[in-house]
């Protein structure tokens, strides 16, 4: 059974489709790359996983249950969590806090099992040296990490990063793919929309282009990126 | 590999607990060695301290910016005063009888109130409290635009005058306490990070499994309860109650806001030194009339452009200190130190 199920799904603002008649299979343990121009309609697209957004027509399913228009939090305790693409740290708390939060009430531990997760991903996410840091003064990478660090605290079978990458030295950017092969290879389930396409390909094993709100392409992502309606819609590489 | 020890309390824990057992007991004892005018200044002060907590609790902590506490003053107020004149009920029970009532009202309320976001909720919040205000002022049930007395008899029950002062400080100091220990408690807990988080992204905190529709409804009915134990009080001390006293806007929140924002908002120290600063200045200008607002005013603003922390959080910059800790502070190792 699949993981994650888009049956023709379509989200508007009013008259301006975002997302139009999407339809898209992600099996257990796979890792979906998302690609596509810039207005395309990749951030609505995890919004409508997660619940920020609910659909104009059309269903969503996770392990075959429909979850189309389930609370964002309940769609959270059922595992789907995500990193947003400009981060949103809960400026007030230390970082350390920041990750608790979604290691007790996201993955629904008490305090002390929840304390070691947290401990884990701040290990893992290399936050440790920041543990008591106020999460609003973090510069550009570590707000980047926190914003997947507090997602990986829930435990999630189903992992969304938006643009994780985006911004990151070369440096920066290969800890990250380092990072994230191991979150893959450990059983998570993630789908990625990313710019940087040859981190993206480093990380993932399909890929899925978006074009105007529909899907432009969907296959291996060699081949993918070698279709000419690909180059020239997201490349611009004349056909 | 082990793990950093996670602590939640300050560097002299038990020292400052037993200092601030030790200044609950000196209070418990006033009415022993203090005169009555300095034990209602003291009762006021601590129903006054009993409203910022609880405003913190709401704005400072979660995020849910009500101006309209007043209408559970005035609900407790008026509660208790009715319940008083049946007869019969004892004073505890009256007034635990006027918070539940004044909870049971926040929930209907809490479900048309959080409809709303920012700014259109706080307005609502003070929208509510004024409709609170018209109706009592034309039911005649409770006395209209002139209010209800206490009666003589309940009054008489507590004693003289001096006994009855004591009870007041008693019940006022009581009240402060327990909200003190439940939003002391609360903050520390897990539920306490949800409140947080929820006030500085509801969003992506819900998305984090912060059910924010359930942690909203829970602070507000919590702050309700207390806030309307603290208009009985008030009120009882009073001995009187009317609809322009009892939904004051400027007395129960425009003063209330003063406290928690010069003292410190988001902390709990922060309204015990605002209500320090607060009555201070309402003595000191005592003599200036219409001033005294103007003054407040000015004083409001200047603390929330120059320390948004307000004064508590110009002394936790400066000294480090914490009484009433609530962060959770991972022990690193020094290598782990970046």
């Amino acid at each position: 059974m699949a993981l994650l199920e888009f049956r023709n799904v379509s989200f508007a603002y009013g008259a301006l489709t975002v997302t139009n008649n999407v339809s898209l299979t992600v099996a257990p343990g796979e890792a979906l790359g998302v690609i596509g121009p810039n207005g395309a309609g990749k951030s609505t697209l995890l919004d409508l996983v997660t619940g920020f957004k609910i659909p104009k027509s059309g269903t969503i399913l996770f392990e075959g249950t429909d979850i189309t228009r389930v609370s964002p939090q309940r769609r959270c305790d059922m595992g789907i969590a995500r990193s947003h693409q400009i981060p949103r740290p809960f400026g007030g708390m230390t970082v350390f806090e920041n990750v608790l939060v979604g290691a007790t009430l996201g993955g629904q531990r008490a305090e002390g099992p929840a304390t070691r997760v947290a401990l884990d991903v701040l290990e893992q996410t290399g936050l440790m040296g920041r543990a008591n840091d106020i999460a609003g003064g973090l510069r550009l990478l570590d707000r980047k990490r926190l914003e997947l660090a507090r997602a990986l605290a829930t435990q999630p079978k189903l992992l969304l990063l938006d643009e994780v990458a985006g911004g990151l030295s070369d440096m920066e950017c290969q800890t990250f793919i380092a990072l994230l092969k191991q979150i893959r290879d450990g059983g998570t389930t993630i789908i990625w929309i990313e710019h940087i396409v040859h981190a993206l390909v480093a990380v993932i094993s399909r890929l899925f282009v978006l074009d105007q709100g529909a899907e432009l392409a969907e296959g291996v992502p060699s081949e993918v990126l070698e279709s000419a309606e690909v180059r020239q819609v997201y490349l611009g590489v004349p056909a | 590999m082990t793990q950093p020890a996670v602590t939640q309390a300050g560097p002299h824990a038990r020292l400052t607990a037993l200092c601030i057992a030790a200044v609950i007991l000196a209070l418990a004892l006033m009415p022993y060695f203090a005169d009555r005018f300095v034990l209602r200044t003291a009762t006021e002060m601590a129903c006054f301290l009993t409203l910022a907590v609880m405003w913190n609790l709401l704005a400072g902590f979660a995020g849910v910016m009500s101006i309209g506490q007043q209408l559970y003053v005035g609900l407790g107020g008026y509660a208790f005063f009715l319940i008083a004149a049946m007869g019969g009920v004892p004073l505890m029970a009256a007034l635990g009888l006027s918070g539940l009532i004044a909870l049971l009202i926040a929930v209907p309320a809490a479900f048309l109130l959080f409809r709303l976001n920012g700014a259109y909720f706080a307005v609502a919040t003070w929208v509510l409290a004024e409709i609170a205000a018209l109706i009592a002022a034309q039911s005649d049930a409770v006395g209209a635009g002139a209010g209800l007395s206490l009666p003589l008899q309940v009054a008489r029950a507590l004693g003289n005058n001096d006994e009855r002062t004591a009870i007041f400080w008693w019940l006022a100091l009581g009240l402060a306490v327990s909200a003190y220990l439940v939003a002391y408690l609360w903050l520390r807990s897990g539920r306490g990070l949800a409140l947080m988080a929820m006030r500085d992204d509801a969003e992506a905190a819900g998305g984090l499994g912060v059910s924010t529709r359930q942690n909203r409804l829970m602070v507000y009915s919590v702050a309700a309860f207390f806030t309307g134990i603290a208009g009985a009080i008030i009120f009882l001390t009073k001995l009187r109650i009317s609809p322009s006293a009892a939904f004051s806007v400027n007395e129960w929140t425009a003063a209330v806001i003063f406290i928690v924002v010069i003292g410190g908002l988001g902390s709990l120290e922060g309204p015990i030194i605002g209500l320090a600063v607060f009555f201070a200045l309402r003595t000191l200008l005592a003599d200036f009339g219409p001033w005294y607002l103007i003054i407040l005013g000015a004083i409001a603003i200047a603390t929330m452009l120059t320390a948004p922390g307000g004064l508590w959080g110009v002394l936790h910059k400066r000294f480090g200190w914490d009484v009433f800790a609530l962060r959770r502070h991972v022990k690193l190792t020094i290598g782990e130190k970046s």
